[in-house]
């Protein structure tokens, strides 16, 4: 996390965005739940999960996005703004199952308006099924060191 | 300051999921979904942050095993200068 300071000249589209694996536990669904004032049931109770055809407590989409995010921002640390963050939930994230949440860069735009990276991320689970798929957009600024 | 106009649980839908999905369509579980954010710049200590959120489009499809209801959701976040903030595309999926 800003150990390597990440600079605009040196990003390049082969560039490897190091990978994030979280595994969140009851506490963290049902805590995440309260925050964000979400009461479906599937996040907290086992019994409507499976009452729903799911094998156990979903974590919620919102929790997986957050996740992507910090994906890039642990990668961006200060040196970049992410500005747009889009995925799509394809399959029940479990409960208490690791998460592998990947970065690649697909486009680097350097125009006279803005320096910005598109990357695709993922989220995988422990049998490397996909999760979640979108895309993240960050923004180098001129508050950041751009040369 | 926090002001949350809270939704009463006995309004909400059986599940407990958003009061926003409470809408009329033939299918009552929610799965998977899109979401898409745009943040446009950082909220500041202090700041009063006025959240207004837009039932969009309901629309369905056929899926694998019977008919998907899309319920699109738009959530704009703007300041006490009524400057945007941010803006969440939400995307919920009902299925029978």
């Amino acid at each position: 996390m800003g150990r390597n300071k990440l600079r605009w000249k040196d990003i390049s589209v082969t560039t490897q965005i190091p990978e994030l694996t979280v595994c969140p536990d009851h506490t963290q669904v049902f805590m995440f739940s309260a925050v964000t004032w979400n009461r479906h049931h599937i996040h907290y109770s086992k019994d409507a999960a499976i009452s729903e055809g799911l094998p156990d407590i979903v974590v919620q989409r919102a929790l997986i996005g957050n996740f992507l995010a910090r994906l890039i921002t642990n990668w961006i640390g200060d040196q970049a703004e992410l500005c747009r963050l889009a995925w799509k939930v394809t399959r029940s994230a479990l409960v208490g199952r690791d998460i592998v949440c990947r970065g690649r860069i697909r486009e680097k735009k350097d125009s006279e308006e803005e320096k910005c990276l598109v990357c695709e991320v993922t989220a995988s689970n422990e049998k490397d099924e996909l999760i979640a798929s979108g895309e993240a957009t960050v923004v180098f600024t001129e508050n950041h060191a751009t040369d | 300051m926090f002001a949350f106009e809270d939704v009463p649980a006995d309004q909400l839908p059986g599940d407990g999921s958003p009061a926003e999905m409470d809408i009329p369509v033939p299918a009552q579980r929610t799965v998977g979904g899109a979401s898409s954010y745009e943040i446009f710049q950082r909220v500041r200590v202090g700041d009063q942050i006025t959240v207004k959120s837009t039932l969009k489009d309901v629309f369905s499809k056929e899926g694998k095993s019977g008919k998907l209801y899309f319920v699109v959701v738009e959530t704009e976040f703007s300041n006490q200068r009524s400057e945007p903030v941010a803006k969440e595309t939400a995307t919920y999926i009902k299925r029978v």
